[in-house]
């Protein structure tokens, strides 16, 4: 569906962020990419959606398809209605107006698309988006903004979504939630889904492969059920060092890095 | 007056603790080290050098170290180290070096064949490896560690930091002075000094035990092999110093001719540490000559495009150049070199953090002549050294530009040698070793009627000087019993950039075959070049288009090797050779047995398929 071949990207012609970084998500899948901060994960999904050029980013090399289509002819706008939808880090929705108008402005991405927006199966995903429907969206807790932003994805239905970090600053029960919706979505219609997240416990429980990026390059990969087993990923990611659940104490944190191998 | 360290060797024997007294009491305010910390380079001289070698030694006293006992140090490269060494020495201990990168059942070995009894270690990761290994280790009784963050509370084995055993060591000293004395004069040139583990490539490390006689004596030839070098002349230590060869280029040398030893922040910050420190006299090992180069290459293949036609024309040039001795150039050569000095190799060489330096070195392992031509051509001297442990370090060397018919270079005056009739090299001299730690069995093979059997076979060139072919355990017999020396044939195949490393197979076999594991960052330059799409290392290894252009890389080396030597076959690892897998020792060093042991079904494979087909 969306295949990622060997790009490097720069910002302001300086500073390299990605260094020959290919990733592949096939149709119907959830692919999740971790990674710590700076790595260049939502980097990636700009790149895909073609939204660097806003931030002076550029890809220098490689290619990034879209359906067969490579994406960088294609505005982004015209990428949308393509159905392929990029919900931002930090939610970036309009928070000046209504609940209702931030839904129907999503509606723009079905222009010449021939399908009428469908505001209820969001309301039906969330109901507490229609109990505040005609608040200000700026009102909405952290998580209802969240919800607001999934929802506009869901207006534009997409095949195809990119998600940054949607679990960044929510309480863990919004998290579930969330995550609950993704891989309804997933299930129910299909949508194939490239997840970048920091929380790596969740972006597990919904996905079916998984990357580790490390600056700028992917330095493993493979299904998650294996990469919930690796030792360094045991470690680095989820925090349990040892064998079985038990979470590792702070007093037993270290001074020194463990070195990080990435065998796969 | 200035040090002259020509003198060194007429005074006759003294132990490296004396010397250090010598330069204190001669030249107090002249520097002896500086130590990187937080970004500023912090210098100790030569009188705060014998103050602090004297107060560590009364602190080591007041722990219960006597003369004889053998304390360890496990760290990597730090002003520590050093000063730790020296005070074992006041104290008449004898100082056993391991490798702070060897994982807990290396150390396990170590401590307990060395009977080390105290322990100096880096920081919490040593530590946790000693906890570790607990009961294994019944003579281990006490342990310093320099870096004591995140372990202050602890009290295993009478945990102390490095710091307050230096503050109580000048509160004792005064008490203690005499005693120091005494214990530093009875040092007897015959008494142990260091013990050295030698890299254990074929099998379990051994303790090389190393007089003060033998140090003396390599400190004599230090003053001969760098006797242009004066008096602060500056030397970056960075490679472990349990190895003798970095005890060789940062110890011995430093204190027989005054020279100024720096240690830079980390290992993981040499490349800055080197262009700050600028040394004259750089050792490198073959693999860092390697990184070198394939960052040079990597840099230019990325430069922008006037840039890199620039550099690759420059460097081709220098190749070319560089077959030919400098001594031999014709005038046109001579102008070239300038030229292309001024516009490119002048820059690699500061980039690199070589730009002073006037006197490079290569030892420790075989490295390709490829290479060597390529380092010469951009105008560093480099010059191949060969010495082992038992040897208590160099043993030989190259003369400038490495211009002699043998890669190693000639034997100084005092140390001699033949060449056996089976090709084993024999040295004999004052640097030869004493023997291995409660080994006699394996000393008596190693040392018979004083020559040193090295394990190394030699050819000699008419000019006197050697070139080592191989190790003798390594040289195989193919199954039509020809022999065959496979470092000959892996630095072959390893001339090829792509190519990291490359493990021969042939004994017993029809034909040679190797494993390959490829040098990440150039084959993946190469692969975006030719828009292979790859994920990580493992992903290289096993695309087929990679298989294919690795193949026409060593149909490409095989030109140059004989038709028997020839690599038939390969398989390229999937993951890079690690020391924690044990697959390579602490120097990096192949371990055959190991990696054979390890992919035994890939080997099989390799032989196997051809029967079929």
């Amino acid at each position: 569906m969306l295949s990622i071949e060997n790009i490097e990207v720069t910002y302001h012609h300086t500073v390299q962020a990605l260094r020959g970084l290919s990733l592949e998500v096939p149709e119907g899948k959830i692919v999740t990419l971790l990674g710590t901060n700076g790595a260049g994960k939502s980097t990636t999904l700009k790149a895909a959606s073609n939204l660097l050029a806003m931030e002076n980013g550029h890809v220098g090399e490689g290619r990034i398809s879209f359906r067969g289509e490579s994406v960088f002819g294609i505005t982004p706008d015209k990428l949308v209605q393509r159905g392929l939808f990029h919900v931002r880090e930090g939610r970036r929705i309009f928070s000046e107006m209504t609940v209702e108008d931030n839904l129907i402005a999503a509606a723009y991405a079905l222009d010449g698309r021939g399908v009428k927006p469908d505001y209820d199966k969001v309301y039906a995903f969330f109901p507490r988006l229609k109990e505040r429907k005609s608040q200000i969206a700026g009102y909405l807790s952290g998580g209802e903004q969240q919800m607001l932003a999934f929802g506009r994805a869901m207006v534009a239905q997409p095949s195809m979504i990119l998600m940054d970090e949607p679990s960044l600053g929510l309480a863990p029960k919004i998290v579930e939630e969330i995550f609950a919706t993704i891989r309804r979505l997933n299930a129910e219609d299909g949508v194939s889904i490239l997840l970048v997240e920091q929380n790596a416990g969740v972006a597990f429980s919904v996905a079916d492969y998984g990357y580790i990026m490390e600056s700028g390059q992917i330095v493993m990969e493979g299904p998650v059920d294996k990469l919930r087993d690796d030792k360094d990923i045991r470690s680095f990611y989820l925090g349990v060092a040892t064998e079985g659940t038990a979470r590792e104490s702070f007093r037993d944190i270290k001074h020194y890095k463990r070195r990080k191998r990435w065998l796969s | 007056m200035t040090y002259d360290p020509k003198t060194y060797a007429a005074k006759g024997f003294r132990t490296q603790v004396a010397v250090i007294a010598e330069h204190a009491a001669a030249y107090p305010d002249a520097i002896a080290m500086r130590q990187k910390r937080h970004g500023i380079w912090q210098e100790l001289s030569w009188a705060a050098l014998q103050d602090v070698t004297l107060a560590l030694a009364a602190g080591l006293i007041d722990l219960g170290v006597t003369p004889g006992t053998h304390v360890g140090i496990l760290s990597e490269n730090r002003r520590e180290w050093v000063l730790a060494q020296f005070a074992i020495q006041s104290a008449g201990g004898a100082i056993v070096g391991m490798y702070p990168t060897s994982p807990m059942a290396e150390i396990d070995h170590l401590v307990n064949a060395s009977d080390t009894e105290v322990l100096f270690i880096e920081n919490q990761e040593q530590f946790d490896k000693i906890v570790e290994l607990g009961d294994r280790a019944p003579k281990l009784r006490k342990l310093i560690v320099i870096d004591p963050k995140g372990i202050r509370s602890e009290s295993y084995l009478d945990l102390v930091s490095f710091d307050d055993l230096l503050a109580r060591g000048h509160q004792v000293l005064n008490s203690h002075r005499a005693e120091i004395a005494t214990r530093i004069a009875a040092l007897a040139p015959e008494d142990t000094a260091m013990m050295v583990f030698t890299s254990g490539s074929t099998g379990l490390p051994k303790a090389a035990e190393i007089s003060h006689a033998n140090l003396h004596a390599s400190a004599c030839l230090a003053t001969q092999f760098f006797e242009r070098y004066p008096p602060g002349t500056n030397i970056l230590s960075y490679l472990p110093l349990c190895h003798v060869a970095e005890q060789n280029v940062t110890v011995t040398n430093a204190l027989s001719g005054q020279h100024i030893m720096n240690f830079g922040e980390s290992l993981r910050t040499i490349t800055p540490d080197l262009r700050d420190a600028a040394p004259e006299i750089f050792f490198g090992v073959p693999r860092i000559w390697e990184k070198m180069q394939a960052g040079v290459m990597v840099q230019a293949q990325t430069a922008s495009p006037l840039r890199r036609a620039l550099t690759l024309k420059g460097l081709q040039r220098a190749q070319a150049r560089a077959a030919t001795p400098r001594s031999a150039w014709s005038l046109s050569q001579r102008l070239g070199n300038a030229m292309w000095d001024a516009l490119v190799y002048r820059h690699i060489r500061s980039y690199l953090g070589l730009g002073r330096c006037t006197f490079a070195i290569t030892a420790a392992a075989p490295i390709s002549l490829d290479l060597l031509t390529f380092l010469r051509g951009i105008g560093i001297n480099v010059r191949e050294a060969w010495g082992m442990s038992e040897t208590s370090g160099a043993a030989c060397i190259q003369p400038d530009w490495g211009n002699s018919e043998g890669r190693c270079g000639v034997f100084p005056e005092g140390v001699s040698h033949r060449i056996a009739e089976d090709g084993e090299l024999l040295v004999k001299g004052p640097i030869v070793f004493k023997g291995y730690y409660k080994n006699a069995e394996a000393t008596a093979e190693t040392i018979e009627d004083g020559w040193l059997h090295t394990g190394d076979v030699a050819e000699e060139g008419t000019d006197g000087s050697i070139s080592i072919v191989d190790r003798k355990k390594d040289i195989m017999i193919n199954a039509a019993g020809k022999n065959l020396a496979p470092s000959l044939i892996e630095n072959a195949m390893k001339a090829s950039p792509f190519i990291k490393e490359c493990i021969v197979i042939a004994d017993q076999r029809p034909y040679v075959a190797a494993l390959v594991q490829l040098d990440f960052d150039t084959v993946r330059l190469w692969a975006e070049s030719k828009g292979i799409s790859y994920t990580t290392f493992r992903s290289l290894a096993e695309n087929p288009q990679v298989v294919a252009m690795i193949d026409r890389q060593i149909a490409k080396q095989n030109e140059v090797l004989a038709r028997v030597e020839q690599v038939k076959r390969v398989w390229l690892l999937p993951k890079e050779l690690d020391h924690d897998d044990g697959e390579v020792t602490a120097t990096m060093k192949v371990r055959r047995s190991k990696i054979s042991e390890r992919y035994t079904a890939e080997i099989e494979a390799l032989y196997a398929k051809q029967a079929a087909a």
